[in-house]
């Protein structure tokens, strides 16, 4: 294990770097000692059982959560230091599971809402009324193949349109590490498949890092390039997605397994 | 579970203090001479009897015109300053803006106990102090209608905007909206097509308060109605009535319709 100044001299082209990450609600630790390093334009997936500590991870990484011991960088800047609003938005960039969207207010609109760390104040007010920069997220409509579909209220669209639009709405925002929890894990198979597809592709032409937790192992298998297991807050392995063996899988599911048997 | 048996007994008690004040209430009524007395009761015969008598004649329906339109424009003017006190004070109450839970709830307090103010007293109340104070001016019914109507819009409003699902605001935050941004583009949607049918409907309550006002002597439909009264002239007063329905029934159609409108 290198000292701590020196990682950061060593690795300064690390996307995000985790050490010594710690988070605690009450007695429960959700994330415990977790070290992770991830390189640019890698798309790796966090899986485990539920209440493993992956979203606990996630919102870590993205800053909405601050830890109890330990720290985050992304590209060698400390993530305490870095400013909420437009500095960290121009570095990471999320997309939840569902139920993100603004409802009343059109496909376009939520995904113009992407911009909002980046527009000044009257840009901001203004663009609700008439909405500014529309080609930008047409395009963005366009890429993830809704652009038809545009003027809809958020609302009314399916679950997985309204996760192209959340997906449209990151690609406006235009972050370097986007960080998807359980992206696709509300829609059917079918359409969880295109949507991740569809999301792993876009970081993959972006050059962007991709951080998701995956509930669906094959999935995870097939579209990532490593997997981390979670369980109880520690990692329990680490490796490219293709060396995961039946037996960490065991592992990482037992608890679950008993529980459920 | 204690705590369980204290709270039904305080319960029983306060269900007690209730009924005893309810009765004590009835009590203290003048029953004896009749809640009617004989004359009344003809009265009020020869009043509802009225209604098929009603005053259609150019002249009461010029009237009825100018009073509706006068009672019409005092609400209007009214409920438009309501909005300009109830909204600033609606959204700044909520304590949305603040990100400091302690900051947030000063503001709360502070600005809960403005609205309450504003709101405890009675429109007719403001209008009494207001004409006592500038005289029999139309400004006095509209400031009487704003500073009432002010604190109900300012206080349901501020729940509005406390009352929004939290995952879309997060969503904005993680874009690197700030929160006034994130008020902007994410709460006011939200809760517009309520915002907007919830101050229609007090809107028609402006319009019914704006009624009542003119009886202090400040014109308009109910001041067309005491002075047919004055008069004996029920079929008169029923015209007045009826058009201060129909007004009533114009409003909830535009605010249906507005309501129906309204997407972004
Ligand atoms: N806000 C919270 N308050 C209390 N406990 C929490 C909170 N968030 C997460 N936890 C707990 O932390 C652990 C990890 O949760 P989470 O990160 O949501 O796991 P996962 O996303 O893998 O299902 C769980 O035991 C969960 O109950
Ligand atoms: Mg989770």
């Amino acid at each position: 294990m290198q000292p701590r100044s020196a990682s950061l001299n060593v690795r300064p082209a690390l996307a995000v770097s985790v050490e010594g990450l710690t988070k605690r609600f009450g007695i429960t630790s959700a994330v415990n000692d977790v070290e992770l390093f991830v390189p640019p334009g890698q798309a790796i997936a966090f899986v485990g059982p539920s209440g493993a500590g992956k979203t606990t991870l996630l919102e870590l990484i993205a800053g909405s959560v601050s830890p109890d011991a330990g720290r985050v960088s992304l590209y060698g800047q400390d993530l305490s230091s870095l400013k909420p609003g437009r500095e960290l938005a121009s570095l990471v960039g999320v997309v939840a599971q569902q139920y993100d969207l603004v409802p009343n207010l059109s496909a376009l609109q939520n995904v113009l809402a992407g911009r909002l760390g980046a527009w000044g104040a009257w840009k901001s007010i203004l663009s609700l009324l008439a909405p500014r920069d529309k080609p930008l997220a047409m395009r963005a409509l366009e890429r993830v193949g809704i652009a038809g579909r545009a003027e809809e209220r958020a609302g009314r669209l399916s679950g997985g349109e309204q996760q192209r639009v959340a997906i449209a709405r990151v690609v406006v925002q235009d972050p370097k590490i986007i960080l998807a929890d359980e992206p696709v894990s509300s829609l059917d198979p079918a359409r969880a498949e295109d949507v991740l597809a569809l999301l792993v592709s876009i970081a993959h032409e972006r050059k962007l890092t991709l951080i998701a937790s995956m509930h669906a192992i094959d999935l995870a298998t097939r579209y990532f390039d490593r997997l981390v297991g979670l369980r109880n807050g520690r990692i329990l392995f680490d490796c490219p997605a293709s060396d995961v063996t039946r037996t960490d899988l065991n592992a990482l599911y037992k608890i679950e397994e008993e529980r459920g048997g | 579970m204690a705590s369980v048996s204290k709270l039904m007994e305080s319960r029983r008690l306060l269900m007690i203090i209730l009924l005893g004040a309810l009765a004590w209430s009835l009590a203290s009524v003048e029953w004896k001479d009749g809640v009617l007395h004989t004359r009344g009761i003809s009265a009020l015969g020869e009043i509802s009897g009225a209604i098929f008598k009603l005053d259609l004649s150019g002249e009461t329906l010029g009237k009825l015109l100018i009073a509706a339109w006068r009672t019409v424009a005092y609400a209007v003017a009214g409920l438009s300053l309501a909005l300009v006190i109830g909204l600033p004070l609606g959204i700044v109450g909520s304590g949305v803006l603040n990100s400091s839970a302690n900051k947030r709830r000063t503001v709360q307090t502070l600005v809960r106990f403005i609205l309450g103010f504003l709101r405890s007293i009675h429109e007719l109340v403001w209008a009494w102090l207001f004409v006592a104070a500038i005289g029999l001016s139309p400004l006095a019914a509209v400031l009487a209608l704003a500073i009432p109507y002010g604190g109900i819009l300012g206080r349901i409003y501020s729940e509005l905007f406390q009352d929004v699902p939290e995952a879309p605001l997060r969503a904005l935050r993680n874009a690197g909206a700030s929160e006034w941004r994130v008020f902007w583009y994410g709460r006011l949607p939200a809760v517009l097509p309520e915002l907007i049918g919830y101050t229609f409907y007090r809107f028609e309550c402006g319009i019914r308060s704006a009624t009542v006002l003119s009886f202090v002597g400040l014109g308009g439909l109910g001041y067309q109605i005491g002075i047919s009264l004055d008069d004996l002239a029920y079929g008169r007063a029923w015209t007045f009535i009826l058009g201060l329905v129909g007004l009533i029934v114009l409003v909830e159609a535009w605010s249906a319709t507005v309501r129906r409108k309204i997407i972004l």
